[in-house]
């Protein structure tokens, strides 16, 4: 009987002790520079030949609202944009999946309940600083996003990391300021 | 004891352990892990520069360093919020104020899904990569 509340006792202390290493490890990496950190600034960054730091703003809040985003967020003095947009983020694949799946487990006499991503809030932020040289201007852009199972649930949370987003946002930018973005 | 009295007594054990965590789930609004002053000291550094606008900018390009989306930023007020998505959520405030004729003090406070950061590591490293970025040292302050 002892050994047992003993048991009852030590065992959750233990993996209470366990779980805190791991949480305090995951916020020190959440706050680390990762190693590939150049590689990322040359995807998010770009340079513009101004000096004009309002033009440059709102020229990307032109960009981001093209694109279907909301401004949140504006700032001049910060030299800051923060957008988001709400969306649809079904994709065939993954309800074809689900269903087969669903199929399949019911034909073995189980109960399926298929469930698949149904919606996405797409953040982003535009900073903007001024460079070495005092005639060019950088900007920098970080998109992210939240996706909801169609039980809402969250079902993911990343910051998206496809280069061609970034191109295409640059491009925009670009086009909007009749200004070449040069890379970092 | 029979096995039956035992099981009671076990499973009323726990009840009376749950009992004793939160009673009111409300007592977390102004809750907090650690002393204030081990917070303060744990979140707060202070730069020695009194050019607050470059410290407010490197804090921003910082937080991009870092992965995160800027939320909100007012450079009178010297405060800056940025969430990161990575499978968590942590949402950091950075606040930046001078602190005495020749210094800049930044304060950094994070939460880390529902739990807040008060461990003192994260701080450092969040401090390490501004230093990188100011070419500054961050000092401890008291």
């Amino acid at each position: 009987m002892r050994k047992l509340v003993a048991m009852l006792v030590l065992v959750p202390a233990i993996s209470t002790a366990g779980c805190e290493q791991q949480r305090i490890a995951q916020e020190t990496s959440a706050l680390t520079l990762a190693p590939d950190i150049a590689g990322k600034r040359q995807q998010q960054m770009r340079q513009f030949d101004t000096n004009d730091e309002a033009f440059l703003l709102s020229a990307s809040a032109s960009v981001l609202q093209d694109l279907g985003f909301t401004i949140e967020e504006a700032s001049a003095g910060a030299g800051l944009l923060m957008a988001s947009k709400d969306r649809d983020a079904v994709e065939a694949q993954q309800v074809a999946g689900q269903l087969i799946l669903a199929a399949l487990v019911a034909a073995a006499g189980g109960r399926a309940d298929p469930v698949w991503e149904k919606q996405q809030k797409i953040r982003v932020s535009v900073a903007t600083r001024r460079s070495a040289n005092p005639h060019v201007m950088v900007a920098r852009v970080t998109f992210q996003r939240v996706i909801w199972n169609t039980k809402d649930q969250v079902s993911r949370t990343e910051t998206i990391e496809d280069p061609r987003i970034y191109q295409e946002f640059f491009r925009k930018l670009s086009q909007a300021t009749f200004l070449t973005a040069h890379d970092i | 004891m029979s096995r039956h009295a035992r099981g009671s007594a076990l499973l009323l054990c726990l009840a009376i352990t749950l009992a004793g965590c939160m009673t009111d789930s409300k007592s977390q609004v102004l809750a907090v892990d650690r002393s204030q002053v081990q917070l303060r000291a744990v979140q707060t550094r202070a730069f020695d520069t009194s050019d607050r606008a470059t410290v407010f900018r490197a804090s921003i390009a910082t937080l991009q360093d870092l992965g995160f989306v800027i939320d909100k930023a007012d450079d009178t007020l010297g405060t800056i919020s940025a969430t990161k998505l990575s499978g968590y959520q942590m949402r950091i405030t950075v606040t930046i104020r001078p602190r005495g004729g020749h210094q800049i003090a930044v304060r950094a406070s994070a939460q880390y899904n529902v739990e807040a950061v008060s461990d003192a590591g994260p701080y450092q490293q969040f401090f390490a990569a501004l230093e990188k970025s100011l070419f500054l040292t961050a000092n401890e302050v008291d």
